[in-house]
């Protein structure tokens, strides 16, 4: 029977091994964070395998949502976890507070070489490595292929073919797709594709500049969609936007490979009627593709099994049986950034929501085309807050480009009250 | 005389113990924090430490353009929401003490109640009346052919300020009332005798009888609203037209908690309380020349 003193003293010892971080005792059990859809299967299937090397996994929200709070918070007082999934527009925040170690000399030249130049050049800074990448997702364009068909529309395979695609669906009352204002990624993966930059290092300095011609050919395109209200404007995740998907007015939907899954599970009514393409280019002799987030994990400096995390990170990152592991839960739909690892995930993953199409074939080709030149900021939440803030007053006239002066203007006072070297280019 | 000094300590004691802990440990912690801040050099990745940064941070605050915005926002709701408070509140309270209005208590009773609404309930209720498509203010107003968009871009700040006159004047309004009530009747006799109505007795005689009041009020008021922070805080999550950064409070608000910077929470928190003193000051030295003259 439970007794109200048992339960008592259950609870003081839950909380008494809750205090007595494991992260200090260097026999514990690795202590992970993750908010990554199918992490938990990922984690069964190590220790499974490595009873000796346990990993307890705590879910947490993503980023934005409180995870990096949480992350901030947990070590400044000393009890973060080993490891932590996150988010490539959240890393230079962590290794610039010395929350996420410096891993440069853990990485093995064999680690290295699997996961390719660009993946690491989003965890790489100042020279030194901060993180081990674990996708390198392009964008891709999910759509209704039904609602094309039936309007005669082709699937846009530039811009201004999109544009013509946008009108063409408008007139029959159908938006082609939706602008998100709490949508700072995806406008990012815009301007990466333009080859635009937001940050960049020059010698020992930060270079910010948020409207270079990159940026403002972006703004200036998808301000065009805006003011001929071709666009469906509601913020992503939000019911409204899920409801106009649901019900075939919004015909399409553009995403880093990773959203596939997620589209699948948030409008399970489309079944077999979305397909995938590639995102449309500027110029198809010269395509480019950019990307809206990555995901990578970080070692805690506070760690005392720095070198047993590595095992499970490289593990992660590289073994087949863990992309096998992370899709057998059929909510992710990584691309890995691991080439060597696209087999077994194109065999596990389930195609019947986009009618048994290829979703790997064409993301790798797709993933040629990223390049390394793209770098986040060292405070992304806030800079992209201030993003999110100027779109969301779209319907009050401000634009886009007005939306990224402003936010990089409210960027540069925290970069300087970090102490940190920044000019404008 | 000891157990005067010692009654003094004892009286004094509670007081100056709880100032200390909730007012002067924060304030210095504060201003400490202010000018030891985690500071890198050049990019900024593994040369963190926590130094001694001089005023930086407090030059960083005062080149922020969200900052400066906010102290913008701050001054226009000032503006408009200290003469309507203390205007409205004195005329309120000089018409109970008349005695024109009947019912006074009652009356009293109902302007005062707001006051006990907890400012973030007050505000949800507003956000109800304010939100297009739930409140039935705005239903009504449409019946009668008016379009009005509370959370709108020149409705804004009248909110904001509609909001803080309901909760607050009722208050004003009993604290000016019992200022008036204390003042001798025989001084409102002569002046009936000598001649002067109503009107000018209120102007003339009662209102300069309770300045010391009416200068505590403002002070307070002027402090009140440069610290705006639980309404806008609520607005925010319903348009876009506020954000994270809308006042001075706020600022300090996101940049400790969103933004992760003590350092510069603490900067501009110092700034608001220098300017919160320096005015408190000067309402104080205008209202003192003002007597004398």
């Amino acid at each position: 029977m439970i007794t109200r003193r048992s339960l008592l003293a259950a609870a003081g010892l839950t909380l008494l091994t809750g205090c007595s971080s494991s992260t200090k005792d260097p026999n514990g059990p690795l202590k992970f964070w993750s908010s990554l859809r199918g992490t938990n299967t990922v984690v069964d299937a190590w220790n499974a395998k490595n009873p000796r090397e346990p990993v307890v996994l705590e879910t947490v929200t993503s980023g934005f949502a409180g995870g990096n709070a949480k992350l901030s918070n947990a070590a400044r007082a000393g009890n973060a976890p080993d490891v932590v999934s996150m988010a490539d527009a959240d890393l230079p925040m962590f290794a610039l507070d010395g929350v996420a170690t410096d891993m440069t000399d853990l990485v093995s030249a064999q680690l290295r070489a699997e996961l390719g130049e660009v993946a690491w050049s989003g965890a790489t800074f100042g020279g030194r490595v901060y993180g081990v990448p674990l996708d390198l997702p392009p964008l891709l364009m999910l759509y209704r292929e039904d609602i094309l068909r039936e309007h005669g529309v082709d699937v846009p395979t530039t811009w201004d073919e999109f544009r013509e695609a946008a009108r063409a669906l408008k007139a029959r009352n159908i938006y082609l797709t939706a602008f998100h204002p709490n949508g700072y990624n995806l406008f990012a993966a815009h301007v990466m594709q333009t080859g635009g930059r937001w940050f960049g290092v020059d010698g020992d300095s930060w270079v910010v500049n948020f409207t270079d011609a990159g940026s403002l050919k972006a703004a200036e395109y998808w301000q065009g969609l805006l003011d001929e209200q071709l666009l469906f404007l509601a913020p992503g995740s939000s019911q409204e936007w899920l409801a106009a998907l649901a019900e075939g007015r919004v015909a399409s939907h553009l995403v880093s490979t990773w959203g596939v899954a997620a589209l699948a599970s948030s409008v399970p009514g489309g079944a077999g009627k979305w397909r995938i393409a590639a995102a449309p280019q500027w110029d198809l002799a010269k395509p480019s593709i950019g990307r809206d987030g990555a995901s990578l994990h970080v070692i805690t400096a506070e760690s005392v099994k720095k070198e047993r995390a590595m095992r499970f990170i490289e593990w992660m990152s590289t073994s087949p049986e863990a992309i096998t592991a992370r899709l057998s839960s059929g909510r992710s739909s990584l691309l890995p950034a691991a080439p060597k690892l696209w087999d077994a995930a194109a065999k596990q993953f389930k195609t019947t929501f986009y009618g048994g199409q290829d979703l790997y074939g064409l993301a790798a080709k797709q993933y040629e085309l990223q390049h390394g030149g793209w770098m986040w900021g060292p405070r992304m939440q806030s800079t992209a807050t201030s993003i999110h803030h100027g779109l969301a007053r779209i319907p009050y006239g401000t634009t886009i480009a007005q939306a990224l002066r402003d936010a990089e203007a409210e960027t540069l006072p925290d970069m300087r009250s970090l102490g940190l070297s920044v000019r404008r280019s | 005389m000891i157990r005067q000094r010692s009654a003094i300590g004892l009286l004094l004691g509670p007081f100056v113990a709880l100032l200390a802990v909730v007012f002067l440990a924060p304030t210095l912690y504060a201003i400490y924090l202010s000018f030891f801040a985690r500071t890198h050099t050049g990019l900024g990745f593994g040369n963190g430490q926590t130094a001694f940064v001089g005023l930086r941070n407090y030059g960083v605050v005062l080149t922020d353009p969200s900052f400066l915005q906010g102290v913008g926002v701050t001054l226009l709701y000032s503006a408009v929401f200290i003469p309507l408070v203390i205007v409205g509140a004195l005329s309120l309270a000089l018409l109970f003490d008349s005695g024109v209005v009947r019912l006074r208590q009652i009356s009293q009773t109902i302007l005062f109640v707001p006051h006990a609404v907890p400012g973030i309930i007050a505000t949800v209720i507003w956000l109800y009346l304010y939100t297009p498509g739930i409140s039935p203010v705005i239903d009504l107003m449409k019946g009668l052919d008016l379009e009005v968009d509370f959370l709108g871009l020149e409705m804004v700040v009248p909110s904001l300020v509609n909001i803080a006159l309901w909760s607050g004047l009722g208050y004003t309004t009993v604290i000016f009332f019992a200022a008036l009530r204390a003042v001798p009747q025989e001084v409102i006799e002569a002046a009936a005798i000598d001649g002067a109505g109503p009107v000018r007795s209120a102007v003339t005689i009662k209102v300069p009888l309770i300045r010391g009041t009416i200068v505590t009020v403002l002070i307070f008021t002027v402090i009140g609203a440069l610290q705006l922070f639980t309404e806008p805080m609520l607005l925010s999550k319903v348009t876009p037209l506020i954000g994270p950064r809308f006042t001075p409070n706020m600022y300090i608000y996101d940049a400790a908690f969103a933004r992760n910077n003590h350092s510069l929470a603490s900067a501009a928190s110092v700034l608001l309380l220098i300017v919160c003193c320096l005015l408190s000051f000067a309402v104080t030295r205008g209202a003192a020349r003002g007597g004398k003259a």
